[in-house]
């Protein structure tokens, strides 16, 4: 027979199959299981978004608050002899210390931690991605998944 | 008609389509039983919009197709591993196959030996032939959902056909 002829055989053979009907316990089953979903309080937030999602958040976060710390200081630079040329004194010295305190995590940061942040950063990536396929492999071969039947 | 009311009805009307499309795509009522309790879960989640839409029907045959075949790229990750292996897999199944089809030419008809039949047959055969006949999907459809080749889909198929076919005329 060919191919032709055996796909139009078994095709009208299949669809002469009576549908199979779904057991009685399917029903119970998902009001059950919706009235469970009605009655549980909905998750919100941060917490429930898609992964990818909450690490692009916490980046655009901590940029935010990189650029949040840098416009100050750079605001400071201004603020600070406009204050003390129109009288306010405590006002400037307040402003000046506040820059002090950049300065010194701005020359921390630039000494000790901003030329190890690179690799850091490359390790811990490149750590977070051999885990993620280890864990995807382990998951898609690990043994017992296929005996259900 | 309260919305509890209106979607008991929903499952009602829907539940032997959903159940149907995963017991033939998965062979295995169980785990059919849970992709359609799931399914019907989601819609239940947009029931608002998917409840009085003309294209319900449609997207939960879509989202039970998605989920059996999830279920099956998951759990059942080696099925697309051992199709690479020819014979020894298919000689396996026909070996079921074949006491299928004599148990079901003892006890009842030709239409029950068909579907032991397609339920015996390997998942590699049997989940693009379902595919192709039940779900009407082209083959190209099916390789790109399976992620096989065009000609691995076609090949399977037609082997699962023969398989068949020998069910149905109770040739081993």
């Amino acid at each position: 027979m060919n191919p032709i002829d055996l796909e139009h055989l078994v095709d009208a053979e299949l669809k002469r199959l009576r549908p199979p009907r779904a057991p009685r316990t399917l029903l119970p089953r998902v009001l059950s299981a919706t009235a469970a979903e009605e009655h549980r309080q909905p998750a919100k937030g941060w917490s429930v978004w898609p992964r990818a999602w909450q690490f692009a958040g916490g980046a655009i976060a901590a940029l935010a608050l990189i650029g949040v710390w840098q416009l100050v200081s750079f605001a400071a630079s201004y603020l600070t002899p406009l204050l003390s040329n129109t009288g306010f004194d405590r006002t400037a010295s307040l402003t000046r210390g506040a820059d002090d305190i950049a300065v010194v995590v701005r020359v921390l940061w630039e000494m000790f931690i901003q030329p190890a942040a690179t690799y850091v950063s490359i390790l811990a990536i490149s750590l977070a991605l051999a885990c993620a396929l280890l864990w995807s492999a382990v998951e898609r071969l690990a043994p017992g998944g296929a005996s259900h039947r | 008609m309260t919305d509890a009311d209106r979607f008991e009805a929903f499952v009602r009307e829907y539940q032997d389509m959903v159940f149907a499309t995963a017991v033939r795509l998965l062979a295995n009522p169980t785990e059919a039983e849970d992709i359609a309790q799931t399914v019907f879960l989601r819609a239940f989640e947009r029931f608002s919009s998917i409840g009085t839409s003309a294209t319900a029907a449609g997207w939960l045959k879509t989202v039970t197709t998605n989920l059996c075949l999830n279920h099956l790229a998951r759990y059942r990750a080696r099925w697309q591993f051992f199709s690479e292996l020819d014979r020894p897999g298919d000689e396996r199944y026909e070996t079921t196959v074949a006491a299928a089809s004599n148990d079901a030419a003892e006890a009842a008809s030709r239409q029950e030996a068909l579907e032991q039949a397609v339920a015996a047959l390997p998942d590699h055969q049997r989940v693009p032939l379902v595919l192709f006949h039940f779900e009407d999907m082209s083959y190209k459809e099916i390789a790109a959902a399976l992620g096989i080749s065009l000609a691995k889909v076609k090949t399977d198929i037609h082997r699962g056909r023969e398989v068949l076919k020998r069910a149905m005329t109770g040739v081993v």
